[in-house]
Formats: structure tokens, C-alpha cells, sequence
């Protein structure tokens, strides 16, 4: 047997290398590897369930973040949020490239109308919201490291949830919050009759029909 | 060169291998685990084996690996490993190596169905 730059080699270590027996090996390993790497590289995938959605649109503000899933190897694990972890999470998710502080994420929240009109598409008119202090953002951000822990659990996947939530410190005292993860927006439509386009839907306008047959509409 | 231990731990020293991806083994089978050590050496790999439970979570608590290979022909004892090894690398906030089990009998499907609820992957040698 020969070494040859550490390795210890025999005339049929060669023929090893060159050999099929363990291809189906080494293809298992690539695998592993390469969901290992997606991982660390992008983060784990989440899934964002939107309802209330207004038919033919695309994401408008009124509709509900019905539900966050972590989704791994075609399962959706669900997270267990309550409505302010949710707007939080949908907020993050939005905002992925720079690291906000919570006196931007309580600012951006109140700012973006799809949370001041949070689910007024099911409701008809009130929207049912929360408000993010920043005074609270370390908190929320606590409990959603807590919720992504047990999903993670769940899933058996072995990650650090402070590596999905990240809290940067800036070169002063603040703290900036980023969302390290893949996600999907999935929206299910509302299907009230009157928010139906083919059914003559006009979001809520009544018809009263004359005895005439005629048909008028009235606000 | 590679120096070979009392409890045939197999350490690849290599001074270009700082790239290289880091397979942790373990396998009671001191033949089977000769066998596979050589072919996943030729496969570009470098090798720990270890031939008991204990000895592997001393490893993981101090070393890191990329692929953790656990070879087990009684029914049941690599989930018994799995479950061990969890709960050991859970604690520790490095990633954790990723898991793959070899099984030599095939006992249906609902053991790879177990292994998949481990977040492990399970295969049969071929």
C-alpha cells in the first residue's frame, strides 16, 4: 500500500473510486448536503395563508393573514401565532433585506394600509388589527423565536431560531430585526356572493327590483 | 497517512482536506465498517468511525461533522441512536450533522416512514 497526500491507497483503492458499488451512497450524501446548504444559504421555507381575498386581485389590503406554516420536505407545520405575531411575521417577511428596529417596524406596520385594514374584507367594513409598539417588539420577537422553536420541533429540523429571527445590533444601541427565510404568499378568495364579479358582485350594493321589473341599486 | 486507534477510530490526517466533507460512522460491525470506510474514502470523504453510541456523542460534542452515518442491522436500534443523538445536538448551537441511516434488511414500509417523522433519511444498502 502506498500514501499518496495522506490518503492510504492500495492497487484497488483506484478501482473503488472508479467503481459503481457506492454511488447510490455518495448520491444520498449530495442530498443531505445540498439540503443542508439551501438551508443555511436561504433559511427554511414558510408558507403565508392569506384569506378574504378579493377575486381577481392580487393582495390587497383587507384581507386576513389567516396562517403562518413552516413547510419542510412537503409538510406545512403550523406555527402557533396569535393575530400580532402574525402581522409581525407578514411584516418581516415583506421586509427581508434590511434589518429594521422596532421603532421602524411599529412605524411600517401603522404606516401600510393592508394592516390598518387587517381582515375588513370578512368582516365588511371593520378591520380587525393589532398594534405593534416598539416598546413590545422585543417581546414579540421572544414569543415568535418560542413559536418557530416548536415548529422546528415538530419538523425535526435541528435549526436555532435565532438564526431565522435575526436581531442585529447597529454600531449604536438598537437593534435591528430581519426575517432570514424563504416565503410564499398563498391566498384563498373570499366567496361571498357580492364580492363575485360574475355574479354581478358590487361589494355590498343592494338591487331592489321595481314592479316594473326594472332593477335599480341604492347605497 | 491515517493512524488507527484501540477503538478503531480512523482519522483522516490530511493536509488538503480542509474542505473536505467530514463523515462521522458509526457501526458495530467491525468488518462492515472496515468495508465501508475504505469505499467512502474513495468516494472523496473523510472518515471518523466509531463502533458504539457513547463514543459518537463524545465525537459530536466535540468535533463538527457534515453527515453522520449510522449503520444498524437490529430492528429498531437506529432509532434508538437517532433519538440519543437529538437530543445531544439539540443542545449544542452548532448546525448539527445531517442523518443517514444504512440498514442491510428491508422490514417495510413503516420504518422509513418512522425515519422520515426523525428527519433522517433511511436507505438499504445495495
Amino acid at each position: 500500500m502506498g500514501h499518496k497526500n495522506g490518503w492510504m491507497q492500495n492497487d484497488w483503492g483506484f478501482d473503488l473510486s472508479m467503481n459503481d458499488d457506492r454511488k447510490w451512497l455518495k448520491e444520498e450524501i449530495d442530498f443531505l448536503l445540498a439540503e443542508q446548504r439551501e438551508l443555511l444559504g436561504r433559511g427554511p421555507s414558510f408558507k403565508i395563508v392569506h384569506r378574504f381575498r378579493m377575486p381577481g386581485s392580487d393582495c390587497l389590503p383587507g384581507e386576513e393573514i389567516f396562517a403562518v406554516f413552516l413547510v419542510h420536505r412537503r409538510h406545512d407545520y403550523h406555527l402557533r401565532l396569535p393575530l400580532a405575531l402574525r402581522i409581525l411575521f407578514d411584516y418581516l417577511a415583506r421586509h427581508p433585506r434590511v434589518p429594521q428596529s422596532a421603532g421602524q417596524i411599529e412605524l411600517g406596520i401603522r404606516a401600510e394600509d393592508f394592516y390598518r385594514r387587517h381582515a375588513a374584507n370578512g368582516t365588511g367594513r371593520r378591520a380587525v388589527t393589532r398594534n405593534i409598539s416598539r416598546s413590545y417588539v422585543r417581546v414579540y420577537a421572544k414569543r415568535l423565536h418560542k413559536a418557530l422553536e416548536l415548529a422546528f420541533q415538530e419538523a425535526r429540523l435541528q435549526i436555532d431560531p435565532s438564526s431565522v429571527l435575526l436581531d442585529a445590533k447597529t454600531v449604536g444601541n438598537e437593534l435591528g430585526y430581519q426575517l432570514k427565510a424563504n416565503c410564499d404568499w398563498v391566498h384563498i378568495d373570499l366567496t361571498k356572493r357580492d364580492s363575485q364579479p360574475l355574479w354581478g358582485g358590487n361589494c355590498g350594493k343592494q338591487h331592489y327590483r321595481s314592479n316594473s321589473g326594472t332593477s335599480r341599486s341604492t347605497e | 497517512m491515517f493512524s488507527a486507534e484501540p477503538h478503531r477510530e480512523l482519522i483522516l490526517i490530511d493536509s488538503e482536506s480542509n474542505n473536505r466533507i467530514s463523515v462521522l460512522l458509526l457501526d458495530s460491525d467491525p468488518n462492515h465498517a472496515e468495508e465501508l470506510t475504505r469505499s467512502l474514502q474513495a468516494l472523496g470523504y473523510g472518515v471518523t468511525t466509531r463502533s458504539d453510541i457513547i463514543s459518537v456523542l463524545h465525537g459530536l460534542s466535540n468535533s463538527d461533522f457534515d453527515i453522520l452515518i449510522v449503520s444498524s442491522n437490529r430492528p429498531g436500534e437506529w432509532k434508538t441512536y437517532v433519538t440519543r443523538i437529538h437530543k445531544t445536538t439539540r443542545r449544542a448551537k452548532r448546525f448539527p450533522p445531517r442523518i443517514l441511516c444504512l440498514a442491510r434488511v428491508y422490514r417495510g414500509p413503516q420504518e422509513r416512514l418512522d425515519a422520515e417523522r426523525l428527519g433522517v433519511r433511511l436507505i438499504y444498502e445495495r
